[in-house]
């Protein structure tokens, strides 16, 4: 079965900062989970199977501003912009692609955000197909995640699950959690 | 394909520039772009696998091979594309600040990197 997989923008971001923090910090180390679930994300494959990345040209053309508004372009170096691209080409050549750009329909209006980026964060990832939404703002999106609650040993809220009238449901993790359960297979199982 | 394409490392000079330039054309890039590319996928290869992709050639397809290479190729150009863009990418001091506290633990430096990305990324509309 194919993990069809969002990965929010805080995801997408946190292996670049990391990245601008190992050149101008001078060290090597790396954070583990953003990266892989990345990494997964372009090869289409992870440890538990087919990954098929799923995103929006939305979130990807903001992806891209905001690597834009932060880089000299001065010293920009060839290639700087090359990863939102990369990404797209992932999102539509991965083992089970959806179409892009997405139409932002129905849970927007049904979903408790209170926030309307949110709203439109969670109706392309249904819309898209997704079954994981992989995101640091964990916060934004506890309103609609009613079900299967994941906590860390400490009581931490870690993600949870969303269910659809319609669709198949959809749970919201934190990149450590999702990480861990593709890195060894132990998604919980009927992704749901 | 382009990236079992890169196989043609092995062949003839002559037919490996002939194949080569076809499959840079496909990946859209130039021919000495490509020629680069993969050669470090080849690299990256392990001895067996080196080995295997050789066999390859004389034997025909090999799934295994072939997703070897696809998972060194798309890792090669997530590597580049990451080094770009952190090479180009400014933080503020307060930043690096907050990334220097994070020291050598990987989930700390993770966990300020996915804070300060939360901070770029709801300063805009998403």
């Amino acid at each position: 079965m194919v993990d069809r997989v969002w990965l929010d923008l805080n995801v997408l971001l946190a292996p670049v900062i990391a990245a601008a923090s190992a050149r101008q910090l001078g060290r090597s180390v790396r954070p583990a989970a953003t990266r892989e679930l990345v990494r997964w994300a372009l090869r289409g494959t992870s440890p538990s199977g087919p990954f098929q990345l799923v995103c929006s040209e939305s979130m990807l053309a903001h992806l891209e501003s905001i690597l834009q508004d932060r880089i000299v372009p001065a010293t920009r170096p060839l290639g700087a912009l090359r990863y939102p691209a990369l990404l797209r080409e992932a999102a539509l050549r991965g083992p089970a692609p959806a179409p892009m750009p997405f139409a932002t329909v129905g849970p927007v209006q049904a979903a408790p955000f209170q926030d309307a980026e949110d709203a439109r964060v969670f109706a392309d990832a249904v819309a898209g197909g997704a079954d994981l939404l992989v995101t640091a703002n964990l916060s934004d999106f506890a309103g609609v995640a009613t079900a299967t609650p994941w906590l860390s040993r400490d009581g931490v809220w870690l993600g949870g699950t969303v269910s659809l009238p319609g669709r198949h449901p959809l749970q919201i993790a934190h990149p450590r959690l999702a990480a861990q359960w593709l890195r060894s297979g132990t998604r919980p199982h009927g992704k749901g | 394909m382009a990236v079992q394409k890169s196989l043609s490392l092995t062949l003839p000079p002559e037919e490996a520039v002939a194949i080569q330039r076809e499959a840079a054309i496909e990946a859209g890039g130039s021919v000495s772009a490509f020629l680069a590319v993969a050669v470090k996928v080849f690299r990256m290869l392990s001895p067996a696998d080196r080995l295997l992709a050789r066999q390859l050639l004389v034997d025909g397809e090999d799934r295994r091979v072939q997703a070897s290479l696809t998972h060194a190729f798309a890792d090669l150009r997530l590597e580049a594309s990451l080094t770009a863009a952190g090479a180009a990418l400014v933080l503020a001091p307060n930043e690096l600040a907050r990334l220097a506290d994070a020291g050598d633990d990987a989930e700390a430096l993770e966990d300020a990197s996915l804070a300060i990305a939360r901070t770029w990324t709801t300063a805009r509309p998403r």
